[in-house]
């Protein structure tokens, strides 16, 4: 039963996504505000330990049987932010290139792409499994 | 914490709403870069100035973007020699705006991008949601 | 889903006790499959009614896209393989009450 996990890895990683995608947008918003320093989600491979110490600690009852875990809003390792540390200054004290975001922004969307296209092949894959 | 699927799109409107109202100033400078006073020796149009902030939304706990300010620009008036001018002084001297056009189409390309990139992120989030919302088909 | 693929692990102990055990034996395997039923039907009628319930909060913008799609997918995943096990819970009992006569 090994490829049940994929949802819930899926799940975190949609989630992270979203949350990169919300930065993104932010920072985009704000590519004129004076002092405002571009920022970034912290990497998915931080996202995925805390996972994975999680199902260490805490009952296995958390995730259901489908490997969600439980509420979106109080997944097992919040998303942060920190300051993208690759952003240049300008003399406003704004720190955000719109070609960088836009950059990241694209690569979200393949990932998200990719990301939807697991699930739905899985899901396609254990129901025909349990069909005859 | 609400969607974040959803917030991407309510962040990418406050900055278009932003530039686009950068750009409703922008136009109003260049449509009067050429404005001079009504009287002799009045004060011509003086240029514009608009600035944005950073406000966290209460709902989504996002940065959005907002008007901070609008503003007049208190560099000092070109001066032009044309006695024929209604607006000339006694000395033939007419206050022009203090409007520099290559600023301003400068600030408007920027507006312009800004703008785009928000729209961008607009369109974006809503593939994001459109793809999410397709895995629930057949 | 994975409570439900164990269920369907546990069948081989639901058949025929051996003859030295009490004569109530086809009661026993009857009782057997009354409960695996029973749950196999509170699971899936469990599983509809949250994602029911995340569809309507989704519908009230208290969920999330993702949170509704997923408890949708998990639902139809649940509903289809406790379908199966029921089929094959009833195959099986048809079976064996083919096999007292």
């Amino acid at each position: 039963m090994s490829e049940i996990q994929i949802f819930g890895i899926a799940s975190q990683q949609a989630r992270w996504l979203a949350d990169r995608q919300t930065v993104i947008a932010s920072n985009l918003a704000n590519s004129s505000t004076p002092g405002y320093k571009a920022k970034d989600v912290v990497p998915f491979s931080s996202v995925l330990e805390g996972v994975q110490s999680g199902l260490k600690v805490t009952n296995a009852r958390h995730m259901n049987d489908s490997g969600i875990a439980g509420q979106a809003g109080a997944s097992i390792a919040s998303t942060e932010t920190r300051i993208d540390p690759f952003g240049i200054t300008s003399r406003s004290g704004n720190s955000v290139s719109v070609e960088h975001e836009l950059v990241k922004g694209g690569r979200v969307a393949g990932a998200y792409s990719l990301n939807t296209n697991i699930v739905k092949a899985f899901h396609k894959m254990l129901l025909m499994s349990v069909r005859r | 914490m609400i969607d974040s699927l959803l917030a991407p799109g309510k962040i990418a409107t406050a900055g278009m709403t932003a530039q686009s109202k950068r750009l409703l100033i922008i136009s109003e400078n260049i449509a009067n870069s050429q404005s001079v006073g009504a009287t002799p020796g009045a004060n011509p149009y003086a240029r514009k100035t608009i600035s944005f902030k950073s406000e966290i939304d209460r709902a989504t706990g996002t940065a959005l973007v907002k008007v901070a300010d609008y503003g007049i620009d208190r560099s000092p008036f070109r001066v032009e020699k044309d006695p024929g001018n209604p607006a000339a002084d006694k000395n033939g001297f007419v206050k022009m705006p203090n409007v520099n056009l290559m600023v301003e189409m400068a600030d408007m390309r920027e507006a312009n991008r800004a703008y785009q990139a928000n729209l961008q992120v607009f369109r974006q989030a809503r593939e994001l949601v459109s793809m999410t919302i397709d895995l629930m088909r057949t | 889903m994975i409570d439900a693929i164990s269920k369907t692990a546990r069948l081989p102990e639901l058949q025929m006790q051996p003859a030295s055990a009490p004569p109530t034996t086809k009661a026993n395997t009857v009782g057997g499959f009354d409960s695996v039923m029973k749950s196999v039907a509170t699971e899936t009628v469990n599983s509809i009614h949250k994602s029911e319930m995340t569809a309507i909060a989704g519908i009230n913008g208290k969920a999330s896209v993702q949170q509704v799609v997923e408890q949708v997918m998990a639902a139809e995943r649940t509903l289809q393989t406790t379908i199966a096990v029921r089929d094959k819970v009833i195959a099986a009992y048809q079976e064996i009450s083919r096999m007292a006569i």
